[in-house]
């Protein structure tokens, strides 16, 4: 630790800066990892749920249940829109209720869409400080070393020695910058390519849920 | 209809604090790495054997030799006593003689006599000591020397025995030296060269035949100059001469 306080001030300065990425990146991964997990089970428990169910109402009543799912987000939206246009027809109290042209099918589609599209943005919320930690933080570290180098090669070139003891310590001393850049990368690397592939699951998951969600609607609602 | 979720897991400040608590705990760890129980445990004391001087009995190692030569120096006046704490010591004994003149006589001849014994036994110290360095450093010297040998593959070798004439010494002391510098660009580069040893041991090498590669051209260069470096003589101080074929593989 003693190493630490010999370096100089740009030095100082990038392993703060590295220090800050690699807080708030493991920050990120602590936070993703629970969001991730706890939307994945909430996921796998309101399908089971959603296919034993008989009645959409009775789903929406217990959706409180999958909180942390995202596909009770697209239930909620999905089941909002198609309530709408049922409201819609009583109110023109034509019997034929929801048309499968222009209006019903496709606004409860476009609904979905929207609810996934919104979900999405929210589970890759922060991934992108994952991904930017990954691909500068080495650079950084390198930049900290390259910069120490060059205080120590000063510093060697005014003492007018160059054995190994002279040269050694203060390359030393800047190489901590790249071994904490690395340091800071690695696990943000790991945990990006980690998260974009539950992430992606979970999108197909999403994506089969309102193919799902559209034929209910339209075997169900549609044309009636 | 608005999403009206309100899912309830630490937001992303708190999972900021976990990992404060995290690195400065990791920090702690690293800061305090010496001070943990575990890392000494397995220390024994180490006691280092410089082998090349351990066959020889060096008289002086089992003898205290500071004080040896402290003592009978502390009388002598002129003595140019190394140990600066020796100084009070000395000017200690010579105070109170000046103070009694009656038995000054007495003294001188003591103190005559103690100097003759105390030049007498230097004098035999140093001759001792003498004989003790120079039998240490045949011994180092031939040590070093069998160990040379030894590096051509065959103990004890002198390069006279059958099988162990100076080619195959000198081969095996640059196929040695080309594994520590080798570097090559092309796949099975060679270089062809006449090497020269001079009676006095130094190396001198022209080659007939470049690789076409200048990575391996110049691993040979260095090669021949390692080698160089720790070359016995030719036999019978006589200049030899030879040519090489260097190859990845080795020296032919």
């Amino acid at each position: 630790m003693g190493m630490l306080a010999s370096t100089g001030l740009v030095v100082k300065l990038v392993l703060l800066l590295l220090l800050y990425f690699s807080v708030v990146s493991w920050g990120i991964i602590f936070y993703k990892l629970l969001q991730v997990y706890r939307a994945n089970g909430a996921s796998e428990r309101f399908l089971e749920f959603f296919w034993k169910a008989k009645r959409f109402d009775a789903i929406n009543s217990q959706l409180d249940r999958f909180e942390h799912s995202p596909l009770t987000v697209l239930f909620q939206e999905g089941y909002g829109e198609l309530r709408k246009l049922q409201e819609k027809v009583e109110e023109k109290a034509d019997p034929n209720i929801v048309s499968t042209d222009l209006g019903g099918v496709d606004n409860i589609a476009r609904a979905l869409r929207r609810a996934t599209t919104s979900e999405i943005t929210r589970l890759e919320k922060y991934l992108t400080f994952l991904a930017t930690t990954g691909a500068t933080a080495p650079f950084v570290g390198l930049f900290g070393t390259v910069w120490g180098i060059m205080t120590a090669f000063e510093k060697i070139g005014q003492s007018g020695s160059a054995s190994l003891a002279v040269v050694a310590p203060g390359i030393a001393e800047a190489l901590i910058a790249t071994a904490i850049g690395l340091v800071a990368a690695i696990p943000a690397v790991m945990g990006y390519n980690h998260f974009q592939h539950k992430i992606k699951v979970l999108i197909s998951e999403m994506d089969s849920f309102s193919t799902e969600f559209l034929n209910i609607v339209q075997r169900n609602f549609a044309g009636r | 209809m608005k999403t009206a979720f309100s899912r309830s897991y630490p937001g992303p400040g708190g999972m900021l604090a976990l990992s404060l608590v995290c690195h400065l705990v990791v920090f702690l760890i690293i800061a305090n790495w010496h001070f943990l129980p575990e890392f000494h445990r397995d220390e024994n004391p180490v006691t280092y054997v410089d082998m090349v001087t351990l066959p020889v009995a060096a008289p002086q190692s089992g003898m205290p030799q500071a004080p040896a030569e402290a003592e009978p120096k502390a009388p002598a006046a002129p003595a140019p006593a190394p140990p600066a704490p020796a100084k009070p010591a000395m000017a200690l004994p010579t105070k109170p003689a000046a103070k009694t003149p009656p038995p000054k006589s007495q003294a001188k001849t003591e103190q005559q006599q103690k100097e003759a014994e105390d030049k007498a036994f230097n004098e035999r110290m140093a001759k001792l000591q003498q004989s003790a360095e120079d039998r240490r450093q045949a011994a180092a010297l031939e040590a070093l020397r069998k160990k040379g040998s030894t590096r051509t593959g065959m103990p004890g070798a002198t390069g006279n025995q059958a099988g162990s004439d100076y080619s195959s010494y000198l081969q095996s002391r640059l196929r040695d030296a080309l594994k520590q510098v080798i570097a090559t660009q092309t796949k099975a580069p060679q270089v062809i060269a006449t090497i020269t040893v001079s009676p006095d041991g130094s190396i001198d090498y022209r080659v007939e035949k470049g690789s076409g590669d200048p990575f391996f051209d110049e691993a040979v260069q260095r090669a021949v100059a390692l080698a160089g470096k720790t070359l016995v003589p030719p036999p019978n101080h006589t200049q030899y001469k030879r040519v090489f074929r260097f190859m990845p593989e080795g020296v032919k």
